[in-house]
């Protein structure tokens, strides 16, 4: 479902059962009902949109992002060529739709700032937000901090700004944390979290490699979030609504990052051409964007985030 | 999702339909477990056992997915019965029907499923309190009667793979389904993405995150033994053989001749820990018989006082007899027992015979002094 090439795309989430029974398997069953066809069905069998496209044009929104062209986007998140333009401020809203909620006693986070560049063959959004701290490592009761930017697939069939809706699917490109320092540092240890941890004996010291992984089920089975040679902070992800959000069989997308005097600057940068079920970026015409922001300090992660809707997102031819 | 999804289901432990968050089914068979707290010596032979097989991969080091723990005072994590009973508050039981709230009828409006979630902290001291007593043991006091002023007893825990888990109401990725050719309760290692929303929903805190791999991981009862017809590493390991795994038969369904329809159901000696939880545990507990009953109650709900009883009598009763002399005699799972001419015997879901066990060990009494060697043979087992 993950790494194996195949995409979920949820039948079993269509309008005429809109309950969580329909959405969620309880059990494996209906979770195998819901693993349907590959990656190529996106767009083809099996996705009825039966539930009407939200009222309100989502091209009518006040907000605009420009790409602006240059020769080469910058993947360096304080590059001077980020300074030529301004920032475009985005008000963040608690995610209160679909529980579990975001439900911060002390706030939320307000506000993000966004860039976008173009040259032709990538696309490149620089992401800014306060935070008070760094937090980059996932463990017991730990969370990473982490932003999301989200495209719909096809921008003339547009989908809810909440993940994504069944037959609609969204593009999402996430940027973690725990995932740049992995990138940066080598992959995951215990010893992150807990330094002084110790144990005398462990599958590796023991078996080879080919037996030592079924030991660890999640790597065993490909599971993106458990991977051991990182080369990318960003997974490249398809979604046709909450708590369906899967790994896209093709990862492309790259990311940078900065944290500095209580501000993470993150890039994030991907090819402008797409495919069925990712996001192609035409200069010229007009698509739409919307982001993601998880303060791993409070204990964000999945559905606890806060969000801003869709804006207009434009290329500069 | 939000609480308009709710779904009305039966919880035949809290004598009542309840609210949950999927409309559950029960499935074609339900693994079940009954464990007897008065025989437990806290050896860990059964901790180890888990822990060897399952759970001694990196990230994997403070996992136990099988603990022994020592109640009043032994928790693990710290405080999980404790922090349970406080989210819920007093709940009364009338005519065997739980009155308060379950941890799905007692969520906010912005979760599905009332929980805390255990600090790193709360999973480091997995012997705390233990062999520690409630009471005071005065010079020269004696419990000769129950309930002991000084107490302990021990608690042996796993994932009860619940009729209705909390840790799959919470997943907000499908991620943790519920087998239905035995109802064992997996979390997916290729769908969770390691939110620990099932390990702040759990009431029993028998979900644990990995470290290593991200992910969160639990207890899966053994089931590539279960699907041999094998018992799990835990319930075969047990020194005390105070455990048996068996399938339970649904709610309305009584099979005399099941083992656990039969300590559950009929002698009804064995009960759900902290039913009020609202999940439907699988592990059934024999009580302990010397403990204060207030406490008892409040951990294994109303049928205290009827199964200490009943089981008090097993001396005199000898199915029931027979049946606890079959614990620990088998590594096969049982599916039915008799009992005939003081000999207990089990049967394979084939009703091929597996074990056959006396109800009495023959005694033999030997001459202290051995006439041929000219020598005493007393303290010679
Ligand atoms: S092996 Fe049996 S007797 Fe020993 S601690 Fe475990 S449950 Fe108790
Ligand atoms: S005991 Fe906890 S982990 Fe096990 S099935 Fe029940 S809710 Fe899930």
């Amino acid at each position: 479902m993950t790494e194996n090439g195949n995409q979920e795309t949820r039948q079993d989430q269509q309008a005429n059962e809109p309950s969580r029974v329909s959405r969620r398997a309880f059990t494996r069953g209906a979770a195998a009902a819901a693993a349907v066809a590959g990656a190529a069905a996106a767009g083809a069998i099996g996705w009825t949109a039966t539930r009407e496209p939200e009222a309100h044009d989502p091209y009518s929104v006040s907000r605009t992002i420009n790409a602006h062209r240059v020769g080469a986007v910058p993947h360096d998140p304080l590059d001077g060529a980020w300074d030529a333009h301004e920032p475009v401020v985005i008000p963040l809203m608690p995610q209160h739709v679909a529980n579990p909620r975001l439900q911060h006693e002390d706030g939320f986070t307000e506000r993000m700032w966004i860039r976008s560049l173009h040259d032709g063959n990538e696309v490149a959004f620089q992401l800014g937000w306060e935070c008070d701290a760094a937090h980059d490592i996932e463990a017991i009761s730990r969370f990473t901090d982490s932003v999301a930017v989200q495209f719909p697939v096809d921008p003339e069939m547009p989908t809810s700004a909440m993940m994504g809706q069944p037959g609609r699917p969204v593009h999402i490109l996430q940027w973690r944390a725990s995932w740049q320092r992995e990138v940066e540092e080598g992959a995951r240890q215990v010893r992150d979290a807990f330094p002084n941890v110790w144990s005398d004996l462990r599958p590796e010291d023991v078996f080879d490699e080919d037996a030592v992984t079924v030991y660890y089920p999640a790597r065993h089975v490909g599971n993106i979030a458990a991977g051991q040679d990182r080369t990318s902070a960003v997974e490249e992800i398809i979604s046709e609504g909450f708590g369906s959000i899967t790994t896209h069989e093709q990862q492309r997308a790259e990311g940078s990052a900065s944290f500095q005097d209580g501000q993470w600057t993150v890039v994030m940068t991907v090819p402008i051409q797409g495919s069925a079920t990712q996001a192609t970026f035409r200069p010229g015409e007009r698509s739409l964007v919307a982001v993601a922001l998880w303060d791993g300090g409070k204990g964000d992660r999945g559905a606890r985030k806060q969000w801003g809707g869709w804006m207009r997102l434009e290329l500069e031819s | 999702m939000s609480q308009v999804h709710r779904h009305n289901v039966y919880n035949w432990q809290l004598g009542r339909d309840m609210d949950y968050t999927h409309d559950a089914p029960r499935p074609d068979r339900q693994v079940a477990w009954v464990f007897d707290t008065n025989k437990c010596i806290a050896c860990q032979t059964c901790t180890v056992a888990c822990k060897q097989t399952w759970t001694w991969g990196s990230g994997q080091e403070y996992m136990l997915w099988n603990n022994v723990e020592t109640k009043p005072y032994g928790f693990f994590p710290t405080g999980w019965d404790v922090h349970l009973l406080e989210m819920l508050g007093p709940g009364p039981w009338e005519n065997g029907e739980y009155k308060g709230k379950t941890v799905f009828e007692a969520a906010s409006l912005k979760e599905d499923v009332k929980g805390w979630q255990p600090e790193s902290e709360h999973w480091t001291y997995p012997n705390l309190g233990e062999d520690e007593p409630a009471g005071l043991a005065e010079q020269g006091s004696y419990s000769g009667e129950f309930p002991h002023d000084t107490w302990f007893f021990y608690l042996a825990r796993i994932c009860n793979h619940c009729t209705y888990p909390a840790c799959l109401s919470a997943c907000p990725r499908d991620a943790i389904y519920k087998r239905p050719e035995d109802g064992i309760v997996l979390v997916d290692q290729e769908r969770c993405r390691g939110y620990q929303e099932c390990t702040s929903a759990c009431p029993y805190k028998k979900v644990m995150f990995n470290n290593t791999t991200g992910t969160s991981e639990k207890c899966i009862a053994c089931f590539p033994k279960i699907e041999q017809g094998l018992q799990p590493q835990c319930v075969t390991t047990c020194i005390g053989r105070i455990r048996i795994a068996g399938f339970i038969n649904p709610p309305d369904v009584v099979d005399e001749r099941n083992p656990i329809d039969f300590l559950v159901k009929v002698r009804k000696v064995a009960l759900p820990l902290y039913p009020q939880s609202g999940t439907e545990p699988n592990v059934y507990y024999v009580p302990p018989i010397h403990t204060p009953r207030e406490y008892t109650r409040q951990m294994f709900g109303p049928g205290v006082d009827e199964a200490i009883e009943n089981y008090m009598n097993a001396k005199d009763d000898p199915e029931l007899l027979g049946l606890m002399m079959l614990l620990g005699s088998t590594e096969r799972i049982m599916h039915t027992f008799e009992v005939e001419n003081d000999i207990a015997r089990g049967f394979d879901a084939d009703g091929e015979e597996i074990v056959a066990v006396p109800l009495r060990e023959p005694t033999f009494i030997r001459e202290y002094f051995d006439d041929v060697h000219d020598t005493y043979l007393h303290n010679i087992t």
